[in-house]
């Protein structure tokens, strides 16, 4: 029934240094590293970066040290895990699924997701839509 | 008409002078007539020169001509500071009538308002017009006149004065526009020597630049001096800014030409200058200045250009701040909620580009138009979490 042909760690890894030639990627126990810096457009800020994948787990980004910070101290920042650990994406295969490339989804979602946070810290709103923890019960498996 | 072309963007910003270039017309958009309101306006004014000419009426021995004046003329309205109703300027320009009273012809104009039921019931008289009120959307300034010479001059009475005051709102828009040409069409018309027909009114898509940088002027005033317009106002900013524009496509970096310009010609002035109107030499925009009011003008003038270049050319600490500290910066200078409202525009547009699968990446992670070369498709997405 699963069509899905999943992409080994190391192919990910030679499409991010392909398409994010300023990345670096190591390959350490079947996980995948990759660090480098993203800045979304002309008024942005850049970031620093790291996605870690593991065949059969979902991409997980963080954005480093202490550069996304919430609007008022101790506050929550808008879809994300941690204050370090944005949410790009609903976790379902509908979503996100191993054959998909994390070159071609996960960092220009993350680019866009940085966009949005930057609007957020800039008006207070939350432009980029989403979909929010409460409405989901159970998380699906990986693929 | 002399319209500038409608702006379409295909590619994202790249740079940060063409994002202030979009932010900026977009505050200009929230600030001004929405088209709308602006047919409403040009009905109602066509309606009040038909009422003062129609035959029989107490002018039509006259001829009366109603036109637009000033900003609605200029093309350059924004809504006044916390009002929600625009000022917007006419001419009721009678004939043959220089050698009567000023006061005659003002109580002349407001006689025949006063017949029609309609305009009685929100007329207002001022200190040289004639108001009509239009609760909640905009005040028709009516202003009687009669003409000068030929060349569209015309005087029109003071009451307190009891006195004829010179004008010619015609030439000045003639001279604004004519100031409002991008440097290429400007050497375009000099080889092909052609004049154009003077606009009556231009919707807001079809705005020059220098159009768009005395709304930011006149809004920026209204911020500063909280609503206060005696010491900048409309004309000196209009004037100035006609004066220093060199023609460039880009709003933000002729905004920026413009406040370098007059900046560093008032400093050169320590005591109070003239401001000579470009087709009245003579007549003095800033007679009412003293020493106190100049310096105010040049602090709100250095004000607005050291925002204005911390935001294109921002320090390095501000720029690893990113959008919120230009944010903050614009806040200051046209009020936070028309700039929050830019920024929510151009959120649904980049929503629209991602949804629409027209958003791509470039290789550095920079959001770009997927036609752009080198750029790869951004999938949709659903953000998740709290």
């Amino acid at each position: 029934m699963n069509r899905i042909k999943t992409l080994g760690i190391r192919d990910q890894a030679a499409w991010v240094r392909s398409r994010y030639p300023g990345f670096r990627c190591d390959v350490t126990g079947g996980l995948l590293t990759c660090r480098g810096r993203l800045r979304p457009g002309p008024m942005n800020a850049t970031y620093e970066v790291v996605i870690q994948y593991r065949v059969g787990t979902w991409p997980k980004v963080y954005v480093a040290g202490d550069q996304l910070q919430p609007v008022e101290s101790g506050g929550k920042i808008p879809h994300t895990y941690a204050p370090t650990e944005p949410c790009l994406f609903y976790p379902s295969r509908a979503s996100w699924h191993s054959d998909m490339k994390l070159s071609h989804t996960i960092i220009p979602w993350l680019s866009l997701w940085l966009t949005f946070y930057e609007m957020w810290r800039a008006t207070g709103e939350w432009h980029g839509g989403g979909i929010s923890h409460g409405a989901v019960k159970e998380l699906e498996p990986a693929a | 008409m002399l319209l500038a072309e409608p702006q379409t963007h295909t590619a994202l910003p790249s740079n940060r002078a063409e994002w202030l270039d979009r932010h900026l017309v977009r505050v200009c958009i929230l600030s001004e007539l929405t088209p709308t309101q602006f047919r409403n306006a040009e009905e109602k004014y066509h309606a009040v020169g038909d009422w003062l000419a129609a035959d029989g009426g107490l002018l039509a021995v006259f001829a009366p001509e109603v036109y637009p004046q000033g900003s609605m003329l200029l093309g350059t309205t924004v809504r006044p500071y916390g009002q929600s109703e625009y000022d917007l300027d006419l001419v009721c320009q009678l004939h043959w009538c220089a050698q009567q009273p000023p006061l005659t012809i003002y109580d002349w104009v407001h006689e025949r308002m006063a017949a029609n039921e309609t305009y009685l019931e929100m007329l207002e008289k001022l200190k040289r017009c004639l108001r009509l009120n239009y609760t909640g959307s905009f005040h028709l300034d009516i202003l009687p006149a009669c003409p000068n010479d030929g060349n569209g001059s015309i005087v029109v009475p003071d009451r307190r004065l009891e006195c004829w005051m010179h004008s010619n709102p015609k030439g000045f828009a003639a001279w604004f526009l004519e100031r409002c040409r991008l440097r290429d069409q400007l050497a375009e018309r000099m080889m092909k020597g052609s004049v154009e027909p003077l606009p009556s009114a231009v919707p807001s898509q079809y705005k020059f630049p220098l159009q768009r940088i005395v709304q930011l002027m006149k809004r920026h005033r209204d911020i500063y001096f909280s609503g206060g317009r005696d010491i900048a106002r409309s004309v000196i900013l209009t004037t100035l800014a006609g004066g220093f524009y060199e023609g460039q496509r880009s709003l933000s970096l002729a905004l920026e030409g413009v406040l370098d310009g007059i900046h560093y010609a008032l400093e050169a002035i320590p005591t109070v200058p003239r401001i000579e109107n470009p087709t009245h030499p003579g007549e003095n925009f800033a007679d009412t200045w003293d020493q106190a009011k100049y310096e105010r003008f040049k602090s709100y003038i250095r004000n607005f250009r050291v925002e204005l270049k911390a935001v294109l050319n921002p320090s390095l600490t501000e720029q690893r701040m990113g959008l919120e500290k230009s944010t903050e910066r614009l806040g200051h200078l046209f009020g936070s909620g028309r700039v929050n409202e830019a920024i929510r525009i151009e959120a649904n547009e980049l929503n629209e580009r991602r949804n629409g699968g027209k958003l791509g990446i470039a290789s550095g992670g920079v959001l770009t138009a997927l036609s752009q070369v080198g750029s790869a498709a951004v999938p949709r997405n659903q953000f998740f979490g709290r």
